[in-house]
């Protein structure tokens, strides 16, 4: 090498300190990419890796024209980080707490609260980033309107944020409450068809892995895994949503006319089963459901049991007739008191208007206690007992959720004395208004016992249907010739000779049957207590729809001071089937002599 | 290039050194610039997928509000403040027709034609007057 402005000395020195160098960095590069590489990788991937869940869309509930009786809205829930908070913004505290409808004091308790109550450790591991302030917000008051509102995020204070969450949101409130049921406050589905079909509803949630920057904002470019996430189905229920607010209208208005305990109103189609509207009173807010009194909760149609009373007269009377042990023109002495029964004297119910004799269609038309007991003893106890379970009663319906109770059916071993004098008139048995709703529809439909249809389809996100329910027939009870004769019977009701007059509709052959039982109180039947119902349905040759209104403990507003079936009850009854005519369009059987007068010419 | 000179390796080796950085150098630029464009595509992207999830989720919070708008609460009180008079018809308002409503529309016109008691149709021979 040439002399230059250095000695070989010096460059040998400032080579091998350069080398030094390197030499360090290299080594640091070892310690680094070798030596502590998976320590350090850990760490980058809990700084940069992050796992984004992507929620699902819960499926809507709707009616059985498509009507939304739930859906999920996005909705706003905004907080504040207490850590992140400028003392200058607090001159704008109260337009925020105006804006969330909260009052300073809260902002300011929120303000103030930390993770002082947590062990060091625990602080350290979960420091308090952000505090509830409210939810429910929608996105136009927290990100301003395009008309030039400034919402929450306007204010600009710094270290008050929302977070967007998917709230389930029931745009009828009310309507149908019993039966959509509701989520709880974690999201987690809680009663009702929310509840019983969530396994659809929910959906499946998707998730993706990427990374973020130092702004902890996430880089798509390095996003590795994308599951995309799949909405849960709509479920499409029998339910009418007008069907079901003409129930809850004629609830409000029993409610407000008599002021009952509880009151329950069903209406179903008459030949397959299907609920078109089953509504119980007292009732509640879907949306408001925290702030309802636990009671108003219950599904009293399927919860709660009551005894039938002479609704329950249809089982001995069907019984007989199906047996072929009478016939509608049979005739019973109802006149005396007392009769001999397998070498026994029984007592028999009192009626309340005493008859020397009647026919089976006078014992149903007049609802005689003894005439249906002399009924239930031509047959028998296993036989009646037989007819009483194959009505439905003593067993659950198979409605799907609500609590559904069995009621009360003693088998005749159990039996006392009088049970088969009693049970014949609707005492000594307990059912729900479901059970005897369905017992109801076994003469509409023909004799089939049917099992309560509520769900019709299942549909995805786009509306196809993704499966359909079927009408389940339970078993045969009656003879179709019995069913249509019951429901000829049935139709003596409500007739000016009937105990329902109230309930009859001209030219539309209403069927049905009053029912008034005295409540138990304090272990004895009260004469100030009672249930009254009506349950029924037309037109009796073709019947569309079954109507069940039953109301109970409305004696102390009712003039007679006894709420009997046919003043509190038939009313609601034939209220109901007036607005069903028009909304269902169901077309009277009889021949209407106006109508072939205007179709000759009319009146000029 | 005079390959039989001494220094003909190393001119060479230069050369080919000098190419070899040019063509790393552009690789290396093309994939910085491919990455540059697939990070902004990839935030394209993003930027896209949350329009269209804020797009889903007014049009879910539009499909609520209708809902609740057409409840029926909401339009028996809307009947109400804004005096519509609106009301369902009562039975005795209705009247049933149990025929062919276009039949039974024009006999209420046409009363001579559309008589109960239809009369039989009698076809004559042509020509004989």
């Amino acid at each position: 090498m040439s002399k230059g402005f250095a000695s070989n000395y010096r460059i040998v020195c400032l080579a091998a300190g350069i080398g030094l160098c390197f030499g360090g960095v290299a080594l640091r590069l070892v310690d680094l990419h070798v030596w502590q590489r998976g320590e350090l990788l850990k760490y980058v991937e809990q700084a940069r890796r992050i796992f984004v869940v992507v929620n699902a869309r819960r499926g809507n509930i709707l009616d059985r024209n498509g009507d939304i009786l739930a859906t999920s809205r996005p909705l706003m829930e905004v907080g504040l980080d207490p850590s992140m908070l400028r003392p200058g913004d607090e001159a704008k505290w109260p337009e925020l707490a105006k804006m969330l409808g909260i009052t300073v004091a809260d902002i300011r308790a929120a303000a103030r609260r930390s993770n002082d109550g947590l062990e060091d450790d625990e602080r350290a591991a979960k420091p308090l980033q952000w505090v509830k302030l409210a939810d429910g917000i929608d996105d136009t008051l927290y990100e301003g309107d395009k008309n030039g509102h400034d919402g929450i995020l306007g204010l600009k204070i710094r270290g008050v944020y929302g977070n967007r969450v998917y709230r389930r949101y029931y745009p009828y409130n009310s309507l149908a409450s019993h039966l959509i049921g509701f989520l709880g406050s974690d999201g987690a589905a809680a009663t009702g068809v929310e509840r019983y079909m969530d396994f659809f509803l929910h959906g499946e949630n998707g998730w993706r892995e990427s990374e973020r920057n130092g702004q902890k904002k996430e880089l798509a470019q390095f996003q590795t895994r994308d599951v995309p996430p799949i909405d849960g189905y709509n479920i499409k229920l029998t339910i009418d949503m007008q069907v079901q607010h003409m129930i809850e209208a004629e609830l409000q208005h029993i409610a407000d006319q008599f002021s009952p305990l509880k009151a329950t109103i069903i209406v179903s189609d008459a030949q397959t089963g299907a609920l078109l509207g089953l509504a119980n009173y007292p009732t509640f807010n879907l949306n408001d459901f925290n702030k309802a009194p636990i009671a108003d909760l219950r599904n009293y149609a399927v919860a709660d049991v009551f005894e039938p009373g002479s609704t329950f007269k249809i089982v001995a009377i069907s019984g007989a007739l199906n047996d072929r042990l009478v016939t509608p023109d049979s005739a019973f002495d109802v006149g005396t008191s007392v009769v001999d029964y397998h070498g026994r004297q029984l007592r028999l119910p009192r009626d309340d208007h005493p008859f020397d004799t009647l026919t089976v269609a006078g014992i149903i038309s007049h609802s005689s206690n003894r005439g249906a007991a002399e009924l239930a003893m031509l047959m028998g106890d296993q036989r009646f007992y037989a007819y009483t379970r194959a009505f439905g009663f003593g067993q659950k319906t198979g409605f799907p959720f609500g609590g559904e109770v069995p009621g009360m059916l003693a088998a005749p071993e159990n039996w006392d004395g009088l049970t088969i004098t009693r049970m014949p008139m609707g005492q000594s048995v307990a059912a729900t208004p479901l059970q005897v709703h369905y017992a109801m529809t076994v003469i509409a439909d023909g004799g089939v016992l049917l099992r309560p249809k509520l769900f019709s389809e299942v549909e995805d996100e786009h509306g196809v249907p993704v499966f359909r329910f079927d009408e389940v027939p339970r078993r045969r009870v009656i003879e179709e010739a019995t069913a249509k004769t019951m429901a000829r019977l049935l139709e003596g009701v409500a007739t000016a000779e009937g105990t329902a007059p109230q309930a009859a509709i001209p030219h539309f052959e209403v069927a049905g049957k009053t029912g008034t039982s005295q409540k138990v109180i304090d272990g004895k039947y009260s004469d100030r207590h009672h249930v009254a119902s009506f349950v029924g349905f037309f037109p009796a040759s073709r019947p569309r729809v079954v109507i069940s209104v039953i109301v109970d403990d409305a004696d102390a507003h009712c003039p007679s001071g006894v709420a009997y079936g046919n003043a509190v009850a038939a009313p609601s009854f034939k209220r109901l089937g007036e607005e069903l005519i028009q909304y269902l369009d169901i077309k009277p059987v009889t021949d209407l002599p106006l109508n072939r007068f205007a179709f000759a010419g009319g009146p000029r | 290039m005079d390959k039989s000179a001494s220094n003909a390796f190393i001119n060479q080796l230069l050369t080919y050194t000098l190419g070899m950085l040019l063509f790393t150098g552009s690789i290396g630029l093309g994939t910085v610039w491919l990455r540059y464009e697939i990070s902004v595509v990839a935030n394209r992207n993003q930027s896209l997928q949350a329009k269209i999830a804020q797009v889903q989720r007014e049009l879910d919070d539009c499909i609520a509000e209708k809902a609740a708008a057409q409840s029926p609460d909401n339009l028996i009180r809307l009947n109400s403040t804004m005096r519509l008079g609106l009301d369902m018809p009562r039975q005795e308002q209705v009247e049933h027709v149990p025929v062919d409503v276009d039949q039974w529309l024009a006999g209420r016109r046409n009363p001579e034609l559309f008589t109960a008691e239809l009369q039989p149709v009698v076809l004559r021979r042509g020509g004989s007057r």
